[in-house]
């Protein structure tokens, strides 16, 4: 792209109402910074972002040539894009505008000192001035989209992702490792709060998905490689074995060979990717609270798997009659150092995993209900069975489940010796140390995210402190990864239960069709650019990039030179460092832009 | 302006986390020291050692890192940056800079009450251990 110089600058200083000129001297920030010799003209107005405000800028582009633009305002995250239409309807590159915050960091701030906050203003205006000089003309980088999308994992998360998608009329591609869909909700009773079950649950979904046309499902099958970038990925599958699930014998969960209609394909070119592998539960240590030393010693999902087909009128589990259970809460959940044993290289999940109170007081409940006379004791460090879950907490009080509260650094003690025997304080009777014998311990397992597909290692993305796929940020962007095109659903981002998966995969879609229903993706310019002249190949810029977006390629004369994949960059900017010759750069964020805005805020200022 | 009393700070903020925490600091009417110079960076691991340097030659009495830790959306910057910075300490060592004046924090988008109060400390800070020739 051909770059204007900067030839005629208007700079546009706005009153905000009284929000800025009440603190901000707004006609001596326009006076002063007329005086710039970049500056063509400055003008204050009592609402730049007003129909007249704007046409006023625009007025001004026309009638005077103007080559460039600054507005300061209020934040740029309010009216950044507004005025860049501006410009750009006038005729300006939009990314060579530039807006100045001087009320959310300026006015709004320094309310009580007019002076000063004239001066922040008008210093930082000057620094504006500076990097507008310097800002290159950029155009967003456009793709074509193949408007197919996928995703993996065929839990609900990912079911429900699915049905979003082809809903909207786009065709999907829902990729399932293991023979079966529905994921880890088939394991599961009756699902909390609304007590629906779980397979009648998942069948429906099935159900659904199998009469919509515009749904590929691919069972048995893993993605085992990937590659290109948003509107164009590329998916290598391969199948674990020839067993296929006929689509329409799917709600009886049968596994049938080599069925002649099910889908073979091993490589799918698809526009967005929608991980929802889900997640694992946490396996205790060998002799963590007697797990591995005793056969009475069982986790939570064990117990709800046994008692689902369980049908006799007393409670045996392993040859034993069972009148007695504890369970325990937070196992591999909430984990302190020096208190929680740890596998050898593994994190400190520190944690909670959302569910397990909800889970655990459900099945308090069943077992009572299923077995009146079983005595049950709750050993807990706090009952987290937030909103209306809360009635799992009250019925289990009603069922007469006996609750012990143990101190979070001070773990109960199982001995399996013998008779199984627990042992722990009791912070509801102030510090009374209890003992109890009991015929079953059932361990409430965290909910720990999956051992790391290839899929999270060729796709480059990123993992949070406790293992789970980190979104590209916890409030504004929440079910999208760092690399475009790229989403997540469900409990492969972290402990949910069944309405917060499937209300993450329908976020999820929305995000997904969106741009799937583009037939041209347009991505950032905001992208890492090598200079060909400078750049000797020498690679360190590579060992710096965590998204395979650099390659060092061949040229003339046995040399070697970086290239950028622009799709793959996500504009990180660790690049650019490495290079001790100077020869990588961020557009829009060039080092030489910004230190030049940086020195020209501090020169002095006279009012 | 009074350079003791005062200091000149250069605030370098992220998008995803710390410019809108600033933000907010201003929606609350928090009020901080005039002589804070917010600039915007999608991650401060862009900035080479001499970056830093610059500045403080250029007349900068702090460098107010506020990053977005390990909430970073990008993989492993923050780890980056805190072995960059470790390497601007000591360059600024050379220089007779003291290590007060320079900070790498983490500020998220509604830290704004936690902003302005490490901020101010930051500014005590550079104030105390500010050398004497600035100081004057
Ligand atoms: C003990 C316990 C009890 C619970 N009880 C309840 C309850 O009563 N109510 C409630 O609402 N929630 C409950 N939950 C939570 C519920 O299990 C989850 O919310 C739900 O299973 C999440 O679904 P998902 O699709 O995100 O993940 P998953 O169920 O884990 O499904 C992920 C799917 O992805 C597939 N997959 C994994 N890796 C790959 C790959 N690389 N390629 C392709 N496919 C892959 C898996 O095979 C699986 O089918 C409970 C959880 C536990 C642990």
């Amino acid at each position: 792209m051909n770059d204007k110089k900067l030839e005629k600058l208007g700079v546009y200083v706005c009153h905000c109402g009284g929000n800025i000129s009440d603190y901000v001297n707004t006609s001596k920030v326009a006076e002063v910074i007329q005086q710039e010799p970049e500056v063509h003209m400055a003008k204050d107005f009592i609402f730049m972002c007003s129909d007249a405000g704007q046409k006023m800028i625009a007025e001004d582009i026309k009638a005077n040539d103007l080559t460039h633009v600054i507005v300061a305002s209020c934040s740029p995250r309010l009216h950044h894009m507004t005025f860049q239409k501006v410009v750009s309807e006038a005729g300006i590159n939009p990314f060579t505008y530039r807006h100045v915050n001087i009320r959310e960091q300026v006015s709004w701030v320094t309310s009580h000192d007019e002076p000063a906050a004239t001066e922040k203003a008008i210093r930082l205006i000057r620094g504006a001035i500076s990097a507008v000089v310097r800002l290159q003309e950029l155009a967003a980088i456009e793709k074509q989209m193949i408007q197919v999308g996928a995703v993996i994992g065929g839990g609900v998360s990912g079911m429900t992702a699915a049905l979003d998608i082809a809903n909207q009329g786009l065709p999907v591609h829902l990729i399932e490792s293991s023979p079966v869909l529905g994921g880890r909700t088939l394991d599961l009773d009756k699902l909390y709060p609304y007590e629906i079950p779980a397979d009648k649950f998942v069948q429906n979904l099935i159900k659904k998905i199998n009469s919509n046309e515009n749904i590929y499902i691919h069972l048995n099958t893993e993605v085992v490689d990937t590659a290109g970038t948003i509107g164009d990925f590329t998916l290598k599958l391969k199948r674990a074995d020839n067993k296929l699930v006929n689509t329409e014998e799917m709600q009886s969960f049968e596994i049938i060979e080599n069925e002649s209609d099910a889908i073979n394909v091993d490589e799918l070119h698809v526009g967005t990717i929608t991980i929802a592998t889900g997640f694992d539960t946490y396996v205790p240590l060998d002799g963590e609270y007697g797990y591995g030393k005793s056969k009475q010693v069982i986790t939570l999902p064990d117990l709800i798997m046994h008692l689902n087909s369980y049908k006799k009128k007393r409670l045996e589990i392993n040859g034993k009659i069972i009148n007695k259970v504890a369970m325990i809460h937070c196992v591999g959940s909430r984990q302190i150092e020096d208190v929680h044993p740890l596998r050898e290289g593994a994190t400190l999940n520190n944690g909670c995993s959302r569910t397990c109170c909800t889970a655990t007081l459900q099945q308090a409940n069943r077992l009572k209900d299923m077995f009146p006379d079983i005595d049950i004791y709750d050993l807990y460090r706090d009952i987290r069975t937030y909103g209306e879950k809360e009635v799992y907490y009250k019925k289990a009080s009603e069922n007469n489940v006996i609750f012990i509260k143990y101190p979070d650094e001070e773990i109960p003690q199982v001995d399996t010796n013998g008779s199984l025997k627990i042992r722990t304080v009791d912070e509801l009777t102030y510090g009374l140390e209890v003992e109890v014998e009991v015929d079953l311990i059932v361990l409430a397992v965290a909910m720990i995210p999956r051992a790391k597909p290839r899929l999270i290692e060729t796709l480059s993305l990123a993992t949070g402190v406790n293992g789970f796929l980190q979104e590209a940020h916890v409030k504004l962007q929440p079910v999208e990864s760092p690399v475009d095109g790229i989403f997540y659903a469900g409990t492969a981002q972290g402990p949910k239960d069944v309405r917060e998966s499937t209300m993450s995969a329908s976020a999820t879609s929305v995000k997904a069709s969106t741009l799937l229903k583009k037939e041209i993706v347009e991505l950032s310019p905001y992208i890492a650019e090598v200079n060909t002249e400078i750049c000797d190949g020498n690679g360190d810029c590579i060992t710096q990039c965590e998204y395979n977006a650099i390659s060092i390629v061949p040229i003339d004369d046995g040399k070697k030179q970086a290239i950028i994949t622009p799709a793959l960059c996500v504009s990180c900017g660790a690049c650019v460092p490495a290079c001790k010759k100077n020869a990588i750069k961020l557009n829009g964020y060039e080092i030489t832009t910004i230190l030049a805005e940086v020195k020209a805020m501090v020169k002095e200022v006279i009012l | 302006m009074d350079k003791k009393n005062n200091p000149k700070i250069l605030i370098i903020s992220t998008d995803a986390c710390s410019y809108p925490g600033i933000d907010n600091a201003g929606q609350k009417h928090l009020e901080y020291s005039a002589n804070t110079y917010v600039i915007r960076t999608l991650d401060p691991v862009i900035f080479p050692v001499y970056f830093y340097l610059e500045a403080f030659d250029a007349g900068y009495d702090g460098i107010y890192i506020a990053s977005c830790g390990t909430d970073s959306p990008y993989k492993n910057t923050f780890e980056k940056l805190s072995a960059r910075i470790e390497l601007v300490v000591a360059e600024m060592k050379k220089r007779g800079l003291h290590y007060s004046q320079i900070k790498l924090t983490a500020i998220c988008t509604v830290c704004a009450d936690h902003f302005v109060h490490e901020l101010n400390e930051f500014i005590e800070g550079v104030v105390e251990n500010m050398p004497p020739k600035i100081k004057a």
